[in-house]
């Protein structure tokens, strides 16, 4: 009886084999579409997109950033270099861009030539295209020193 | 503080010019009318050879100095077989605001830096025009395809920037940080570098 059962099992198997080697390559390229179809999934724009809305719903917390600032010709007033800049990223982004990064001259110091200008620190690169905009338009060659997390580093900064 | 090379700048040269770049945090500048490397102030002065498509002539070839090739409308990057003796192909003029992909990729295939020119960027975005040749440019760029190199193309010194102010801009037109990064401090020093200088 046993012996009648691993002859059976034998012949099933043998006949699997003949059917898979038969239909190996339909049964290949069915994978193959599938894995093909997989790899598409991962790369199409819909799951980039989706990853960048995941990404941007996590929060971020907007800081403030101190940029200083050194003007190399000729002394300039506080008030005056505010008007400027905020015009310069008026100019080159608009309006809104100017409420969102906020830029603000907070600390002067004249007889060095050095600023303090405060802004949101996503808009760092758009603050320093409007100061080359600057520089282009009035003629007032700014340099940029450094950026600093806090207030009273960018003051020792521009005493410096 | 970063040093930054430029290999552009067409201002004249003295001392109160190189006390201004020299706070523009400027060290090594190729001057056109040297033959030598020289030092004043804190900035070294490096020749350079400019050619443009009208004056394509052989000479100066063996001496150590940054050789360019000034490219201002499409046609000119035709001249391929012409290129290859540049260490660099300076865009400006015209070609910041139109330059064809088509164009872009043959650009590519030279292996030879790109030099931009960001006095001709800064001053077209001023005025409103096209940056379609430059956003073309960035795209290849981007992509890893295409070396590119910054240059500030400043006529005088009132006209040159801070290299991070050029590093923003590239990074405003789409650029990521450490490529804006790459082709502001780095492609620079690569082609002072390939023009025998070790600095």
């Amino acid at each position: 009886m046993s012996y009648e059962i691993i002859e059976i099992t034998f012949l099933v198997v043998l006949a699997s084999l003949i059917l898979l080697t038969a239909y190996q390559h339909y049964i290949l390229m069915k994978l193959r579409k599938r894995f093909d179809i997989l790899v598409s999934a991962l790369n199409s724009r819909t799951l980039k997109s989706y990853v960048k809305t995941v990404e941007a719903r996590q929060k971020k917390k907007v800081v403030k950033r101190y940029l200083v600032v050194k003007a190399l010709n000729g002394k300039l007033d506080g008030r005056r270099l505010n008007a400027f800049i905020r015009k310069a990223v008026a100019s080159l982004y608009g309006a809104a861009t100017v409420s969102l990064a906020d830029p603000k001259v907070l600390y002067v110091n004249e007889d060095r030539g050095k600023y303090v200008v405060r802004f949101r620190s996503p808009y760092r690169w758009k603050l320093l295209v409007a100061l080359g905009l600057l520089q282009k338009t009035k003629g007032i060659i700014i340099v940029p020193v450094k950026i600093t997390g806090t207030l009273d580093k960018a003051r020792r900064l521009a005493d410096e | 503080m970063k040093t930054f090379i430029d290999i552009g700048y067409r201002g004249a040269i003295d001392d109160s010019s190189i006390s201004y770049l020299s706070e523009l945090s400027y060290r090594i500048i190729a001057v056109e009318g040297i033959n030598d490397i020289r030092k004043l102030g804190r900035v070294i002065l490096i020749p350079r050879y400019t050619q443009t498509s009208n004056s394509l002539k052989r000479g100066d070839e063996n001496k150590k100095k940054v050789k360019i090739f000034k490219v201002s409308s499409q046609d000119e990057v035709k001249i391929r077989h012409t290129l290859r003796r540049f260490h660099g192909i300076e865009i400006s003029g015209h070609c910041v605001e139109r330059l064809s992909i088509k164009v872009v990729k043959k650009l590519a295939k030279l292996k030879i830096p790109i030099l931009l020119d960001m006095a001709s960027v800064l001053s077209n975005l001023m005025l409103g025009r096209k940056l379609h040749g430059v956003l073309n440019l960035l795209r290849e760029f981007q992509k890893g395809e295409l070396a590119l190199g910054v240059i500030s193309g400043a006529t005088s010194p009132a006209e040159a920037m801070h290299p991070i102010i050029y590093e923003a801009l590239l990074i405003d037109l789409g650029v990521t940080e450490d490529k804006a990064y790459e082709a502001v401090f780095v492609e620079p020093r690569r082609i002072v570098r390939r023009v025998g200088y070790e600095l």
